[in-house]
């Protein structure tokens, strides 16, 4: 088994514990009516929320291990991330939740695959935005808020752009899927 | 088309969701007008990439035409209309085609978000969204081809600058 592959599985371990912790009812054809939709929207926010306090330390940490246009790649995404864990958290908050909080430090480095070479991140980082991505369009379905679904389909736009300049710097195909899940890379 | 600065006002104010469907579908048919009318006239990186956009914009607009069936509607195909400015870009040279498939591309993404917003049926946002998704991929990468920041903010609204 290589190395960073039993820290991958927790890493999507630990991504996959997220999402199970959002119960889904209420999955039918319309979703007029029920009495817990803020709960359920800051659920699935919070499930993105998550996922987003990992890419703010992958990319804190590993732009140091990248360089030129790749490491000021990082930079920016790193501020992007940045944005939103803040307005996912205060639209969680404004739904009457608690945001999820990140976890500390050494908890996310432990689940993540060895990095140590520049490639090593940019790979790390696609895989990371996929799943970010897949949280966000399978979240679409069950928010309930338009406001809320607006937001989300932003973030999610920014994430595949995110993904499609990743690849490019990993000299990959930068247009994959013309139907972007986050479940292809 | 190409009248407005928000590609939410591309989108009919009223109606169900097969109505949004629907509109989305001739917007994907514009795009495929847009790309389809590049083919064999552009060189370079631009011309590459108006090819790749090209395919997925037809998978696109057969996948909406699919989903529109499945909601009882025919996806009838509407007279086309001429797209204001593309001739113009396409002989002005890859530069400006790929400023033109820009906003394009930015209205289109505002279209989706709109889309994602009116949608009713939760079966389909997610595909509205992966689609929307790759209409933003295709944004970064022509702004990328014309020396911006393909990645200019953390939200992407579709608004055009």
């Amino acid at each position: 088994v290589p190395p960073d592959a039993h820290s991958r599985r927790a890493f999507l371990g630990m991504c996959g514990a997220a999402a199970a912790a959002v119960a889904l009812p209420g999955c039918g054809d319309d979703d007029s009516g029920g009495a817990s939709r803020r709960e359920l929207d800051a659920g699935f926010l919070n499930v993105a929320l998550r996922l987003e306090h990992v890419a703010v330390v992958l990319y804190a940490d590993g732009r140091d291990l990248l360089r030129g246009s790749a490491r000021r790649t990082a930079g920016l995404f790193l501020d992007q991330e940045r944005e939103h864990v803040r307005r996912l958290a205060r639209t969680v908050r404004g739904l009457g939740a608690e945001p999820a909080a990140p976890r500390t430090l050494e908890e996310y480095r432990r689940s993540f695959p060895l990095l140590r070479r520049g490639r090593d991140v940019l790979r790390f980082a696609v895989d990371l935005e996929n799943r970010v991505i897949r949280a966000y369009v399978d979240g679409l379905a069950h928010i309930s808020d338009p406001r809320l679904r607006r937001l989300a389909g932003e973030i999610a736009a920014t994430e595949a752009e995110q993904v499609a300049v990743l690849l490019g710097e990993l000299g990959e195909d930068q247009l994959p899927t013309p139907f972007v899940t986050g479940t292809t890379t | 088309m190409h009248t407005s600065g928000r590609g939410e006002l591309l989108l009919p104010t009223t109606g169900d969701d097969a109505e949004v469907v629907r509109a989305l579908l001739q917007l994907e048919r514009d795009s495929v007008r847009v790309y389809e009318a590049a083919q064999g006239r552009l060189d370079g990186v631009a011309g590459r990439l108006a090819r790749r956009i090209l395919e997925q914009e037809r998978a696109h607009a057969r996948g909406l035409a699919r989903s529109l069936r499945q909601l009882g509607r025919a996806p009838a195909r509407e007279p086309a209309a001429q797209i204001p400015g593309l001739e113009r870009a396409i002989a002005r040279g890859p530069g400006a085609f790929a400023s033109f498939a820009a906003r394009h591309e930015a209205e289109i993404v505002g279209a989706y978000l709109q889309a994602l917003e009116r949608l009713r049926r939760p079966g389909l946002r997610s595909p509205v969204a992966s689609i929307l998704a790759n209409e933003g991929q295709h944004l970064a990468l022509l702004r990328e081809t014309l020396g911006d920041d393909p990645v200019p903010r953390a939200f992407e609204t579709g608004e055009v600058h």
